[in-house]
């Protein structure tokens, strides 16, 4: 660490004088406090007129920054110079991307990702809702915690009987981040599978399959839900299953219900405990009891969203 | 020749009180350890500028606390925002990390989820940007605000000081 100031140490009988000659700071991107540069004061030792947080140097209003959330971040970015370019500083992004970032980067895009980017512009990247794997899945940071976010859509899952029309269709929708969901007219045999591998940061994550009983259109710009073909659901419960490459498993049931409205069915939780390797996660939702049939379902997509989203996260409860 | 009490250093803060102070807790101030490290001959006093002994107070409560392993006890809620802003800048002269810390963290809480104008009004920050710039920081930002369909800007270059 160093100082930008210059001493002059004279000594004269019984005490020592010290005159400081201090730089002033040129525009440099803020480093972290340890390594602080810059100093910028009043040289005069009298009370200054009128204090006020706007004379922090940049250098302490990013390390201040490193405590606050993206979005807090940003908006305080405007107040003035030294807040906009602490806002910028890369220790603070830094802090706030997930820490396998790189790997993540590598996974979801090819070379075109561009190596000059600064931490901001990275964060502001995968915040995006960024599509990989031939477009069947999407993954992304939520904005104000930087936690990831992944979603399969129903064309990257493994549904049994789809190519059968009488049964699955797809169809267009504007009610998913997906351009299609898949239709159930009537079945015996509900299943549906899927799998995906992505190195997901260290934590936990709760899974879910978005689904809605009905069939939704807009007719004269109103939406109007056609439930003629919902049936089924509530002879018996559907069941979750959900396993990883490193031995989790956990299985569940429950009824669909509620007609009309999107809902998200919670399938199952699964741990990361090391971001550095790739987590195979496989996941299925069933009803195959064959002395009933079942119909009238959307399935949009399945989400992975990290578990502490239920609590925060209305539409998940 | 080391004066007798060698293991007491003495600060003068800028408003002319001495202080005497233990090594360790000079120790935890890189910027006297700095000036102590490089006297050719031994320092008698060192002058902190930027330091009033109000400052003074808290530093040595914070490192009696921290010494008995009770650095969380100590709090900034009495001093008000001009009076933590001063105590702020104080450390961050005497570049203590510890305390440093302790003090970004209190200003950070202080303005956690309040409004830009709400931090602007209380913490009496100047709008120092030319109305092309605000417009074009406001428009850089918005990103982090936006729901999640949104596609990603192109990164622009640093924007020059």
């Amino acid at each position: 660490m160093c100082l930008n100031s210059f001493l002059q140490i004279y000594t004269t009988q019984d005490t020592l004088y010290r005159t400081e000659q201090q730089q002033h700071s040129t525009p440099i991107p803020a480093t972290r406090s340890s390594e602080l540069m810059g100093i910028r004061f009043s040289i005069s030792s009298s009370q200054p007129s009128k204090p006020s947080l706007g004379e922090l140097p940049e250098s302490c209003v990013a390390v201040i920054m490193e405590y606050m959330d993206p979005p807090q971040i940003c908006k305080l970015a405007s107040l003035n110079r030294a807040f906009r370019a602490a806002s910028s500083a890369d220790f603070v992004w830094e802090s706030k991307l997930p820490p396998n970032y790189h790997l993540i980067i590598r996974k979801i895009f090819d070379v075109s990702f561009p190596s000059h980017l600064e931490k901001r512009g990275i964060y502001s990247r995968l915040c995006s809702l960024n599509t990989f794997d031939g477009g069947t899945k999407k993954v992304w940071l939520d904005r104000s915690m930087g936690k990831l976010c992944l979603s399969i859509s129903a064309k990257g899952l493994s549904i049994t009987y789809i190519d059968d029309r009488r049964y699955w269709n797809h169809i267009p929708t504007e009610e998913s981040t997906f351009s299609s969901v898949a239709y159930l007219q009537q079945i015996w045999w509900f299943e549906v599978d899927g799998e995906v591998e992505f190195p997901f940061p260290a934590g936990t994550y709760s899974l879910f399959f978005r689904i809605h009983l009905g069939k939704a259109s807009k007719r004269f710009g109103r939406r109007v839900c056609n439930t003629e073909h919902v049936h089924g659901w509530d002879i018996k419960p559907v069941r979750f299953q959900l396993w990883t490459s490193d031995g989790q498993y956990v299985a569940s049931q429950c009824f669909l219900k509620g007609p009309g409205k999107w809902r998200y069915y919670h399938a199952g939780d699964f741990v990361v405990e090391d971001g550095n390797v790739s987590t195979k996660v496989k996941f299925s939702m069933t009803q195959i009891d064959c002395t009933h049939t079942k119909g009238g379902l959307c399935l949009d997509s399945v989400f992975v969203y990290p578990s502490e989203f239920r609590k925060v996260k209305e539409f998940l409860n | 020749m080391a004066s007798s009490s060698s293991n007491l250093i003495s600060l003068k803060t800028s408003d002319g009180t001495v202080f005497k102070v233990e090594r360790a807790l000079a120790k935890t101030m890189k910027t006297v350890q700095a000036i102590i490290e490089e006297a050719d001959a031994n320092i008698y006093m060192i002058p902190i500028h930027n330091v009033f002994s109000h400052h003074m107070d808290m530093i040595i409560d914070y490192y009696k606390l921290s010494v008995a392993g009770k650095s969380k006890e100590f709090s900034v809620e009495k001093l008000d925002n001009d009076e933590l802003k001063d105590f702020l800048l104080a450390v961050h002269y005497l570049n203590m990390e510890d305390l440093f810390e302790v003090l970004t963290q209190a200003v950070a809480d202080r303005l956690e989820k309040k409004s830009v104008g709400y931090v602007r009004k209380y913490f009496g920050i100047e709008n120092d940007f030319t109305p092309e710039e605000y417009a074009a920081i406001r428009k850089k930002n918005d990103w982090a605000f936006k729901g999640d369909d949104i596609e990603p800007e192109e990164d622009e270059e640093k924007q020059e000081e």
